[in-house]
């Protein structure tokens, strides 16, 4: 286990098994504070379920995952106070307004009054949703609900923010939104955020360093600029595709 | 600790409450329904007895004799006729004269709400001690209370003939007896003997009423409880998932156990008002049906004591044998309705755990309460769903024992299912756990095409 102040996310030879299936097959990391970490790969590649495993939501079957020096399968309260995970999926209650939704998640966090308010106004400055903050959810677009979570996610200043596809189905606008957001965090505030996407054009834009995942085990790892350099690829794309059929 | 729990039970009240499908169909409608319905009924009975309007009754007299027609002027069933708002039209004086013209006058008339035929033999039937047959022909115009109460009034004239010739036979044997002594020579005075007590100016029929209402109000409302707590914490897990708010939630810094008893409480809490509701509801409802507002001569603390009505330390009793027993039902939902994709199916699974308890409860208390099944008694007691059901029966009966040994296997229960609850909210299970129908048998689905998705 390395330094903790200087590690915020390490992860060592993880597993994880379904059944019949290896969805994580010996995949090792780490990310340092303040780090934007992407891990690339098709569907099926393991990246939710890594991403998950270190949100504390499912064991690893071997193998250990720290963050800041916490184990998250034996100090998985400890990490949850630390981190903030958004969702591929995630939606919020829709019989609550913005308002409410980001109050009752920012209760959990905040230690007093002044406190939670300062959280939600942060979260509402984040989401852009102004006035629409006021409003049931139930009537949310698919954007303003993407940004609301993403809000949700940022507006504690968690150590650790693990995002699974944080545009996903974002039309240009709310993403371009979504992006700035998540890296003004990352620097400003010392957020390790470690993320999963498609979006090749997103990792580059977003990320100091990438792991390209195929089949539960990490192909290659680097920086994006030098990747393409070694690679001598116009794009991640490209990248992404030759290291596959060179495993393959 | 505290304030996440109040946080969370907060929020799923909000939820709740604020959600059209299960505010109208779970508490609203079941709030309103019966009262509504009482109010209806009590109106129509209301109306149908106040009723302004004079009820016309026609009469074709075909008597041979006298008796039939001094009959008719009798001042006592001219009285009976004011009082009842009964008008006589007789069809002798409008040149009718045969059966066929009278039911067709009767058919015709749609002011006239039936019709009495005399017969011939009338007089020569009653001189003769021989039963004389009066035909009685009633329209009923609708099936509600106002062709019941057409009917009612038909009879009181029947009824009034009756004892007028009662009256007139018995004056013609003794013209020194008094009628109203000779049909009502004795009176009785109901002294009912319950368990040794005796409960004077109150007949058995009084007494058996009171527990059979107390008998089926009792685990009704005990039952009703139950389902809809179970349906809330159904719906608070279950919409959770379909939500996709789960692992959000569950990646909060808050210790699992406090978002499962933040969801146990919010869904007790909702249940406990619906359920006050509906009982009130209900109990409007069935006072107007059977006007139960007839007071008995005597203390409610002496039919506790005669266990016709529970006493306070039953109440203690029942509150903690439901409490407890709730918290076994909700720990049980909780966990089978982690199991399902939506509420839709979460309320599907549920159902199929739930429904034969119900029938089975339900069967249990009629069982109990026709005298046999008594040796099932302490099984139902160690069912959290039909414990609270018996035990009121129980405390009904003064067995505080069997109660309390109820109460003991109850929170062994409770203790095991929270355990249970808890420990599968704090492991993976509560995000990977899945049914599958339609196999041989039922396995868990580990999230595989999710993981191929991902």
């Amino acid at each position: 286990m390395g330094d903790n102040m200087n590690v915020a996310i390490e992860v060592d030879s993880l597993v994880k098994i379904f059944g019949k299936i290896r969805a994580v097959n010996g995949i090792s990391f780490t990310v340092k504070p303040g780090e934007i970490y992407g891990l690339i790969g098709p569907n099926g590649a393991g990246k939710t379920t890594t991403l998950r495993i270190l949100a504390t939501l499912l064991r690893p079957t071997s193998g250990t995952a720290h963050i800041f020096g916490h184990d998250v399968v034996h100090e998985a309260e400890e990490v949850r106070k630390i981190i903030s995970y958004l969702p591929e999926e995630a939606g919020a209650y829709n019989q609550l307004t913005g308002r409410e939704y980001l109050e009752f998640m920012a209760s959990f966090i905040a230690k007093s009054g002044e406190e939670l308010r300062e959280i939600v106004n942060e979260a509402a400055r984040i989401s852009g949703l102004g006035k629409r903050l006021s409003d049931k959810i139930k009537t949310y677009s698919k954007g303003m609900k993407r940004r609301l979570l993403v809000a949700r996610a940022l507006m504690i200043k968690p150590k650790v923010a693990i995002l699974d596809e944080p545009t996903a189905g974002l039309d240009v606008i709310h993403a371009v939104h979504v992006r700035k957001i998540v890296k003004e965090y990352a620097q400003k505030y010392d957020i390790a955020v470690l993320l999963s996407s498609h979006n090749m054009l997103e990792v580059e834009y977003l990320c100091d360093r990438i792991a390209l995942i195929n089949k539960g085990k990490i192909l290659i790892e680097g920086n994006p600029l030098q990747l393409k350099e070694e690679y001598n690829a116009s794009n991640l794309e490209e990248v992404f595709a030759m290291v596959v059929s060179a495993h393959d | 600790m505290t304030n996440a729990l109040l946080n969370i039970v907060k929020k799923e009240i909000k939820e709740i409450v604020r959600d059209p499908r299960l505010f109208l169909g779970m508490i609203l409608v079941p709030l309103i329904m019966f009262p509504v319905m009482g109010l209806g009924i009590r109106s129509m009975i209301e109306s149908s007895a106040k009723q302004e309007q004079i009820t016309n009754i026609a009469v074709l007299n075909l008597d041979r004799g006298e008796l039939a027609e001094q009959m008719f002027k009798n001042p006592d069933l001219i009285a009976v006729f004011e009082q009842n708002n009964i008008s006589i039209v007789y069809l002798n004086d409008l040149g009718i004269s045969s059966e066929e013209e009278s039911v067709r006058y009767l058919t015709e008339n749609e002011s006239i709400a039936a019709l009495l035929i005399i017969p011939e033999n009338f007089s020569e039937c009653i001189y003769n001690q021989t039963p004389a047959t009066i035909q009685v022909y009633i329209v009923l115009k609708s099936a509600g209370f106002e062709g019941f109460a057409g009917s009612t009034r038909v009879n009181v004239v029947v009824g009034t003939i009756r004892q007028l010739l009662v009256n007139y036979l018995i004056m013609k044997m003794d013209p020194n007896a008094n009628p109203t002594f000779v049909t009502n020579p004795v009176v009785s005075y109901p002294v009912t003997v319950y368990k040794g007590k005796e409960i004077r100016g109150v007949p058995p029929e009084a007494i058996t009423g009171l527990m059979f209402s107390q008998a089926f109000m009792l685990p009704f409302a005990v039952m009703f409880l139950l389902l809809i707590a179970v349906q809330f914490a159904a719906i608070s897990v279950a919409s959770e998932k379909e939500q996709k708010t789960l692992e959000s939630l569950l990646t909060l810094p808050v210790k699992r156990t406090t978002i499962l008893i933040g969801k146990l409480t919010g869904s007790i809490i909702i249940s406990i008002v619906g359920a006050v509701g509906y009982m009130l509801g209900f109990n409007f409802y069935m006072s107007s049906i059977i006007g139960m507002t007839e007071e008995l001569p005597i203390s409610v603390e002496e039919l506790a004591e005669l266990g016709l009505m529970i006493p306070t330390e039953g109440y203690l009793l029942l509150g903690a044998t439901v409490f407890l027993s709730l918290l076994a039902c909700l720990s049980i939902t909780v966990v089978i309705a982690a199991f399902a994709e939506d509420v839709r199916s979460a309320q599907a699974l549920l159902s199929f755990v739930f429904l034969p308890t119900v029938i089975l409860g339900m069967m249990s208390i009629f069982m109990i309460m026709g005298g046999v099944g008594k040796e099932y008694l302490m099984v139902l007691l160690l069912i959290p769903f039909t414990n609270p059901m018996i035990a009121g029966l129980q405390i009904l009966s003064g067995d505080y024992f069997s109660v309390i040994l109820g109460i003991v296997a109850m929170a062994a229960e409770t203790a095991i299912f929270i355990y249970v609850a808890a420990w599968f909210y704090s492991s993976e299970k509560v995000l990977v756990a899945r049914l599958r129908f339609g196999k041989k048998t039922v396995e868990r689905e580990m999230e595989v095409e999710e993981v191929l998705s991902s």
